[in-house]
């Protein structure tokens, strides 16, 4: 059987059909936590505001257009919810950035097994990548994520953040020359470190 | 292959995001195939990892009970009429004065009425003015609705951008004094990660510093309302209806302790006059302790506590002109041998009687 997709279920979540939605809501309730994540750090709080978008979708299936992207619609939805809920309910958004400081290093100890890990350019490798992500401004970091980690493209990306194709064009860019210059000056340093050629990090990171 | 393009290949995507053995296994040997490009490899590993951040995926039987619930939850009374966007934005706004003037608020959602997603500009929730003391003297801010901000060393201040526009709000971290216009339409809120004030028009000092074991709120001249976070958190979840806040004012202070997690009332260390009387009524003589409390009361707007019958037999007489209030009642209460303490934010007098 073909594998439905999104539009579909979401057609036939229009029509009343309960499965539909549990679909929709599997897929993709995850990632629309992680995003919600972003903007306030309180687990409990974001889960409820997914799942009332959920919620409102559902009641209101009938008059609900069918979304272009529907993915884009749900990140669009959340964010707004999130957004607004955190304003009206006084919480105060974490603003040291959009990512993360702490705890994604978690992530990495997920490969111990994997052949390559277990040497210092690895780590080293993962902290460089961190640190200049954070160096970018919250906004460039929502459209680097939007991007790479929900992989949208730059129209549902505007959609989304409600700002014009050229701006996002514009945030990724600079976020991109950002980058590499820091990844650049970086480079230099794994070089004296670990006198590898080439080879490692000395080929600017990103191109676009 | 250049880093980018990995980091949207479906593939290894399906690696990286979703733990996949087989996709594992496949980058693996592809790895050990291509050595030249295991510092790519790495690269945008790292990359979807850092973007990924922490991780908050719900399991299988999470995500079926969420769905079980969205499906079941009692449908909103909707009726498919424009007039109830209008009706829904009144509710809101009776519930927020509720909030403001009778401690009391009902949070819509909860009660299966979804509030829409418009109503709130988003400008407003983007665009935080942020404004922090790095010197280390104080620096004054001034809001767009004339109130100031006098900012202590080593603190900031959170605001939006079009403050005054729908209600006034600071976030605050650190120490600051505010001088605050009088707008009972649109009350004046102080949020810190502890505690929130609630004025209508008065000057007052919050102080709550990241990682201090105490946040307190000074309040020089006027009245405020403050609560806990968590308290104000669950009332505005509907789970109680009524705010239980504290109420203080001129000269009271309250404070929040961590450890303890709850609100105490007290008077601040130097009490200063709120109202200015002739000095000369404090130069006493064989006058009534009834008047002279009843004055200090009205002076610096602390209330006293005292048995009036048993100090019906007290008169003072002194020179209390320019001492201060601890000091006023230090000499009452030596010459009509009784003592006092301060509970609850007011001066309570112990006494034997005068005779």
């Amino acid at each position: 059987m073909v594998e439905r997709t999104d539009t579909q279920w979401w057609t036939e979540m229009k029509e009343g059909d309960e499965t539909a939605l549990g679909v929709l809501l599997k897929k993709h309730f995850n990632p629309l936590l992680n995003y919600g994540y972003r903007f306030v750090k309180d687990e409990d709080f974001v889960k409820d505001c997914v799942q009332e978008v959920f919620i409102e979708i559902w009641q209101r299936r009938q008059r609900l257009q069918v979304p272009d992207s529907v993915r884009a619609y749900l990140l669009g939805s959340v964010r707004k919810k999130v957004l607004r809920e955190s304003y009206r309910q006084h919480i105060i958004r974490d603003d040291s950035g959009f990512m993360e400081i702490a705890d994604h290093t978690a992530g990495f100890d997920r490969s111990a097994e994997w052949v390559l890990i277990e040497n210092e350019t690895v780590t080293e490798i993962n902290e460089k990548v961190r640190r200049s992500i954070h160096k970018l401004s919250k906004r460039q970091q929502e459209v680097l994520y939007l991007q790479y980690f929900q992989d949208l493209s730059r129209e549902e990306i505007s959609g989304i953040m409600n700002i014009n194709m050229q701006s996002v064009s514009n945030l990724l860019q600079t976020a991109f020359t950002s980058f590499r210059n820091h990844w650049t000056t970086m480079a230099f340093f794994v070089l004296i470190y670990y006198k590898i050629m080439h080879s490692v990090c000395a080929t600017v990171f990103f191109k676009i | 292959m250049k880093e980018y393009h990995l980091a949207r290949d479906p593939y290894f995507r399906k690696w990286i995001l979703e733990d996949d053995e087989e996709a594992e296994r496949f980058w693996t040997n592809w790895v050990a195939e291509n050595p030249e490009e295991e510092n790519k490899v790495l690269a945008a590993k790292a990359f979807l990892l850092t973007l990924r951040g922490k991780d908050t995926d719900l399991s299988d039987t999470e995500l079926e009970l969420m769905a079980r619930n969205v499906i079941n939850q009692p449908s909103a009374t909707i009726s498919p009429a424009s007039k109830k966007t209008w009706l829904r934005r009144l509710a809101a706004s009776v519930a927020l004065v509720l909030l403001t003037g009778l401690g009391y608020y009902v949070y819509v959602s909860k009660n299966g009425v979804i509030p829409p997603f418009t109503g709130i500009n988003e400008v407003i929730l983007d665009d935080f003015r942020e404004v922090s003391n790095t010197t280390n003297a104080l620096k004054k801010v001034k809001l767009a609705d004339g109130s100031t901000i006098t900012l202590y060393p080593k603190s900031k201040v959170k605001f939006p951008e079009d403050f005054n526009r729908n209600e006034r709000s600071v976030y605050l971290t650190g120490q600051a004094f505010f001088e605050v216009v009088k707008n009972a339409q649109k009350p004046f809120w102080v949020f810190t990660e502890d505690i929130s004030t609630q004025v209508v028009g008065t000057s007052f000092m919050v102080k709550a510093f990241e990682g201090a074991k105490e946040s307190n709120v000074e309040v020089k001249k006027g009245k405020v309302l403050v609560y806990t976070r968590k308290d104000l958190k669950t009332a505005q979840k509907g789970q109680k209806n009524t705010l239980p806040g504290m109420m203080i004012g001129s000269n009271q202070k309250v404070s929040f302790t961590k450890s303890e997690e709850k609100l105490v009332k007290s008077i601040i260390e130097a009490p200063e006059q709120i109202e200015k009387i002739d000095a000369r009524l404090f130069r006493l003589e064989e006058e009534p302790v009834a008047v002279v409390f009843e004055r200090i009361e009205k002076v610096y707007g602390i209330p006293i506590n005292y048995d009036a019958q048993s100090m019906a037999e007290c008169y003072v007489t002194a020179n209390l002109e320019g001492d201060a209030l601890f000091r006023k009642l230090d000499l009452i209460c030596k010459i009509t041998h009784s003592s006092y303490e301060i509970a609850d934010g007011q001066i309570i007098v112990y006494s034997k009687g005068c005779y």
